[in-house]
């Protein structure tokens, strides 16, 4: 009886000393000192990586997963677009492109550029993710291909919809006007940048049909009049562009969840863990 | 007798292990309380693995070797501040208001957020709060001492420089403004507002500038803070109405003015702090001067740490605090 109790008290303190290092991570590297007190080592590279791991290191490892994804997902390769939208970027900025990147946060071009490449490439993911589940989003989100006209005023609008009304098109209607433009929009049930009426309209006529003449508020009271045309609402006649408009709203834990399960991402360090699903609710139900 | 001599010892062994038990269901509810779900952790050629995608290993030596540019430098610095802290005195202050600060954030303050925040700087357990707090306060008491110590240089220089003071004031408007052909603001008080201005007059004789200031000032966001507009350098001055900037360059340290006239109405401005002896015991100061004077905040911390002998002994991370301290950066 005294030995089990004094093997069960040994096994218990022995568990209670290990709990001191369970969140301490290793490397098989030599170590080397970072911080020395009188010559004598107090902080060296493995404290470092534990202490570095402790940081806010969430979107670092977004990032550097998602280049794994991208890979294994086969799609096409992110360079040229990342070299252009730096020679965009250096051609706006021009001398001052250095110090706007360190301004930033940017150590170097390198880092500045790899940045740029996990963005799109999650763009990318996301717009594979909906096509993948296209089906569900088109019949959640009702993508409809829409064309408006904002008229100052209600005669200027009367004018054009009679014209349309000849069966001329809505942006022929205005071609006499230069003021006037043609402003060609992919409307879903998330879309919030237009007005409520003009949505309305949109995701309610299920005909590739002209609106009457919706006139709405704006600021300061002042009223302006939409003329809508529904270019098409069947969204599978325009994928990429629904796909582009709904990748705007979507819950972005839904597509890391989806990834993760897909290939498998399996997570070994706490804070890790702890910032993703903080950042991405859900992600590893 | 004989029962204890025969039962004595192995009760003991009992009851320390009962306390051990005990020791780790409290423990584990607290832990379910910092961190949702514990995960397995695992390791590959005695190199821990971080994550892994479709079987591919991404290890802590990668992580270091990719990342320590970007996350090793503030990490070496927050460790240096802290062996550097370590070696200062803990005040009985110090300890009341940590003590006072852990209370309020153990109420209000999502725990994961305060979780989070001490692994930054290498804490891993929601009891060590008072322990952070007490390291902030003696960092910034570092700071201070920096100030103090370079007072007749450094700090005069820049006070003098940027026109630095704290400002107060009351604003008692008044609706009626015109200008004059020489540029002078005309007011034409109401009833109401001139006895509004005596009533305030009246008040200062006898009470705290910040009570009246809250009281009776229409200028809102002030009043809001007791009349004070905070710090006040050149880059606020040139905000001011020339009447008002004019009060405050020649007012003196815990000095009020007189009535000031400008298009907003009445204004009695008093100087907080203008002498650099009582700038220094303002930490909004403290923060202005690091930020603005090109002194990096790094500077006290390193000068402390080489009198203790510390040194940094990566080269890399060493640069990198060179550029730090010599761009004036913070």
């Amino acid at each position: 009886m005294k030995k089990i109790i004094f093997f069960l008290a040994t096994l218990l303190l022995v568990s209670a000393c290990s709990k001191k290092v369970e969140n301490t991570y290793k490397m098989n590297q030599e170590k080397t000192t970072i911080l020395a007190k009188e010559s004598k080592e107090i902080f060296n590279n493995q404290d470092l990586l534990n202490r570095m791991l402790g940081q806010q290191t969430v979107s670092y490892f977004v990032d550097s997963i998602t280049k794994e994804i991208y890979t294994l997902e086969n799609l096409e390769s992110v360079e040229q677009e990342v070299n252009n939208r730096i020679a965009e970027y250096k051609e706006t900025l021009g001398d001052s492109f250095q110090t706007q990147l360190q301004s930033i946060g940017f150590a170097s071009e390198e880092q500045f550029k790899d940045s740029i490449a996990s963005r799109i490439m999650s763009s990318k993911l996301t717009e594979e993710f909906i096509k993948s589940n296209k089906e569900e989003y088109f019949n959640n989100q009702h993508p409809v291909q829409l064309q408006y006209v904002i008229f100052p005023d209600l005669e200027t609008a009367s004018a054009s919809l009679n014209v349309i009304r000849e069966g001329i098109s809505l942006k022929d209607s205005i071609a006499v006007n230069p003021n006037l433009i043609a402003i060609d929009v992919v409307v879903t049930e998330q879309n919030n940048n237009l007005p409520v009426e003009l949505k309305s309209f949109a995701l309610t006529t299920s005909e590739k049909t002209t609106s009457e003449i919706i006139e709405v508020a704006g600021a300061n009271d002042i009223k302006v009049y939409y003329i809508a045309q529904i270019i098409e609402n069947d969204p599978n006649q325009f994928v990429d562009e629904a796909v582009a408009e709904i990748a705007k709203n979507i819950n972005q834990a839904e597509v890391l969840k989806y990834y993760f399960k897909k290939h498998n991402v399996v997570v070994y360090e706490q804070n890790l863990y702890d910032q993703l699903s903080q950042a991405f609710p859900g992600v590893f139900e | 007798m004989e029962m204890m001599k025969k039962y004595g010892f192995p009760a003991l062994i009992a009851c320390v292990l009962l306390i051990f038990v005990a020791y780790y269901a409290i423990d584990s509810a607290k832990k379910q309380k910092t961190s949702q779900h514990t995960i397995a952790t695992k390791e590959e050629n005695g190199d821990s693995i971080l994550y892994s995608v479709n079987g591919k290993n991404y290890t802590a030596s990668t992580f270091y070797e990719e990342a320590k540019n970007q996350f090793g430098n503030l990490a070496t610095i927050i460790e240096l501040q802290k062996q550097v802290a370590s070696n200062l005195k803990t005040t009985n202050e110090m300890e009341q208001i940590a003590t006072s600060y852990v209370a309020q954030a153990r109420q209000n303050a999502n725990q994961n957020s305060i979780l989070s925040e001490l692994r930054r700087f290498g804490y891993q357990d929601i009891k060590e709060l008072k322990d952070l707090i007490i390291f902030q306060l003696k960092i910034n008491e570092l700071n201070t001492n920096y100030l103090n110590d370079h007072r007749d240089d450094l700090v005069k220089k820049f006070v003098e420089e940027n026109n630095s003071s704290f400002v107060s004031h009351i604003l008692i408007k008044v609706a009626d403004v015109k200008q004059d052909e020489t540029g002078k603001f005309v007011l034409t008080p109401t009833t109401e507002e001139k006895e509004k201005l005596e009533t305030v007059l009246k008040e200062l004789e006898s009470k705290e500038f910040s009570e009246v200031a809250a009281t009776y000032s229409e200028d809102m966001g002030s009043a809001r803070q007791q009349g004070s507009l905070g710090y006040v350098d050149n880059s606020v001055l040139n905000s001011f109405v020339p009447q008002f900037k004019d009060a405050v360059l020649q007012l003196k340290d815990g000095e009020v003015s007189q009535v000031v006239e400008t298009q907003f109405g009445y204004h009695i401005i008093k100087i907080d702090a203008k002498d650099v002896e009582n700038l220094i015991t303002n930490h909004a100061f403290v923060q202005q001067f690091y930020e603005k004077s090109g002194i990096s905040v790094l500077t006290p911390v390193l000068e402390k740490a080489k009198e203790l002998n510390i040194e940094i002994k990566d080269s890399d991370i060493q640069k990198y605090v060179d550029g730090l301290v010599n761009g004036g950066a913070n």
